[in-house]
């Protein structure tokens, strides 16, 4: 039997688990389908390397951490700002600038680091306050303070839209 | 108002749509060349990710294992020889025809059962398998003759003259007939009796290493109170057979292993299934004539080839076993507190322990591999002192609770935590 066969087949059930919401949380924390692409990739690879150390059933929270760590020390040292999300493939652009995910993801963008990282793990992962706090090994009161900050300058951003 | 928006939010950013693709088998590709990377001492790996692994045949395809030819009449200046068998051996390469490698690159090989593979300097190459049988990347050691059919290699691009050196090194690999160990140095010759490429060992040593035992003759051991362990120091075995500590001496290495029990404790432990296990396992280490490492995982054969015990690597045994006081010595800046804290660790089978400045301390640990998880400590002769140093000793004890991986080598421990990693010396 080839070696790591077993490690192989539980990584690859757990990629074909796991890998469209790593995905998109790979591309609300670049807001780049290229820089995205290339974190997850990162991330699974990093997972796989420490496969054996993954507690069963925590693997999708383990590459998780590994990838919003990964956004801060590989993407934010290539790009000082992130780029804009771009346009999704194959929506009309008059559609894409009404349509509220796509809106949102630009405006995401726009957050400070912390700030989207935070954003991303209350609202796409539905992790609590506490929880980020732990994820991200940030004090509770840290994650409270980015969570509003990160919701005021959304809701900003919005109603400026909204009066253009 | 804020409800409305948080809600808005959510459905907004987790609504389907942006399809980011995940390149599993690529995955799978580079992180084991990172592992054999690590095992190596490599850093990250040099080439660049591509997303897409493609297995090619180099050169024009060859099925099966090429039969050795007759050897020519040429003369050679060296007369290889070696019985040695060469699976479960590990090299990197110091010469590919008679010059130095490029700087900066490597070259690995490793042999396993009637397989070989490695890292040509910017793809790793590997065996296919058709109907069970290997094909490519297949080998035959016959004394001291050896083929090596082509092997299957990812394809991706390589600067710098280093595809043009991997190209040549995968050419010279089927053209091999012979080959020599020479301490600890493998030479794989040409049919003319050329050297085509020289290699150092770069197979790992079980020297400093612990294990946790998770199969002896195929059977899951008992694991109650834990699970048998293995621990080799220099030339010294410390074992655990499930009821009784076992010393005993290493000599050789993984290729050529010889393990010899001498003593140990006499506690008598009543059952049949921990009685079956002590006698199978000590049988195990005495029969074990050569261990395969793989990643974390190691197994000890006979020689048959027959496995005869399974473990996992495990740094918590390696760590207990040694008995040495750590101390923090702050070496990589991640946190505020050096040697003169006063801060040190010990380890055993199931806490860790020392002292913070201002008492000792005590926690309970649990890990699987060097994944840790350490319950909150108990402080032990508490002492007045200054709130500084309190402080610090507080600060210390709550960083030990989050610690996630420790990482052991031969003077250092390092428990990394979300925050920082505590880096420890040898007292």
């Amino acid at each position: 039997m080839a070696w790591g066969s077993r490690r192989d087949a539980e990584f690859t059930a757990f990629v074909a688990d796991a890998s469209t919401t790593l995905g998109r949380t790979a591309w609300l924390l670049t807001g780049n389908p290229d820089a995205a692409a290339e974190l997850l990739q990162a991330t699974l690879v990093k997972t796989y390397v420490a496969w054996p150390k993954v507690r069963p059933g925590s693997a999708p929270a383990y590459a998780r951490r590994i990838m919003v760590n990964a956004s801060i020390d590989g993407w934010r040292r290539r790009r000082e700002t992130p780029g804009l999300p771009e346009a999704e493939p194959g929506l009309p652009s008059a559609e894409a600038a009404f349509d509220e995910r796509e809106r949102l993801g630009r405006l995401l963008a726009d957050l400070p680091l912390q700030q989207r990282r935070v954003i991303v793990l209350r609202f796409l992962h539905d992790l609590s306050e506490k929880a980020v706090a732990e994820e991200l090994g940030l004090p509770v009161g840290t994650v409270k303070s980015s969570t509003a900050r990160g919701l005021a300058a959304l809701r900003s951003a919005l109603v400026e839209k909204g009066n253009q | 108002m804020n409800e409305d928006f948080e809600d808005q939010l959510r459905r907004a950013i987790g609504r389907d749509g942006v399809e980011i693709p995940a390149d599993t088998d690529a995955a799978i590709r580079d992180g084991r060349r990172i592992v054999r990377g690590r095992r190596l001492g490599w850093g990250v790996a040099a080439c660049t990710v591509v997303a897409a692994a493609v297995l090619i045949l180099p050169g024009v395809a060859q099925r099966g294992v090429p039969a050795v030819p007759a050897q020519p009449g040429a003369t050679t200046s060296a007369s290889p020889a070696s019985g040695r068998t060469l699976a479960g051996t590990e090299w990197a390469a110091v010469q590919l025809e008679g010059a130095a490698l490029r700087p900066g690159t490597s070259i690995t090989l490793r042999f396993g059962d009637g397989w070989v593979d490695g890292f040509g300097g910017c793809n790793h190459y590997s065996y296919t398998t058709v109907d069970g049988k290997i094909e490519a990347g297949a080998y035959r050691q016959d004394g001291d003759r050896l083929t090596i059919a082509p092997v299957a290699t990812t394809a991706m691009g390589c600067a710098n003259g280093v595809g043009d050196q991997e190209g040549r090194y995968l050419q010279a690999l089927p053209r091999v007939q012979r080959f020599l160990v020479t301490g600890g140095g493998l030479e794989l010759f040409g049919a003319d009796g050329s050297i085509l490429v020289q290699f150092e060992s770069a197979t790992p040593a079980l020297e400093r290493s612990g294990w946790t035992v998770t199969a002896i003759k195929g059977r899951a051991p008992v694991a109650d109170p834990r699970q048998p362990s293995l621990v080799f120091l220099k030339e010294r075995l410390v074992a655990y057979d499930g009821c009784n500590s076992i010393n005993g001496t290493v000599s050789g290495d993984v290729a050529e292993l010889k393990l010899a029990v001498q003593g140990g404790t006499f506690k008598l432990c009543t059952g049949e299934a921990i009685s079956t296990q002590q006698k199978d396992f000590k049988a195990a280490l005495e029969g074990a004539t050569r261990a395969a490492v793989h990643g974390d995982q190691l197994t000890l054969v006979d020689a048959a080839g027959t496995p005869l015990l399974q473990a996992t690597a495990d740094p918590a045994r390696l760590l207990a076993a040694d008995a040495a006081t750590w101390q923090l010595d702050n070496k990589d800046g991640a946190w505020g507190a050096g040697k003169d804290s006063g801060i040190t660790l010990q380890v055993n089978d199931a806490t860790v322990s020392g002292k913070t400045g201002c008492g000792d301390y005590s926690a309970t640990y649990r890990n699987t591999g060097d994944a840790w998880t350490i319950d909150e400590a108990t402080r032990l002769h508490p002492l007045p002192c200054a709130s500084t140093a309190s402080s610090l000793s507080e600060h210390f004890l709550g960083l030990l609770q989050t610690v996630t991986t420790v990482q052991v080598t031969e003077n250092q421990v390092r428990l990394v935590t979300p925050e920082v990693t505590l880096s420890f010396s040898r007292k």
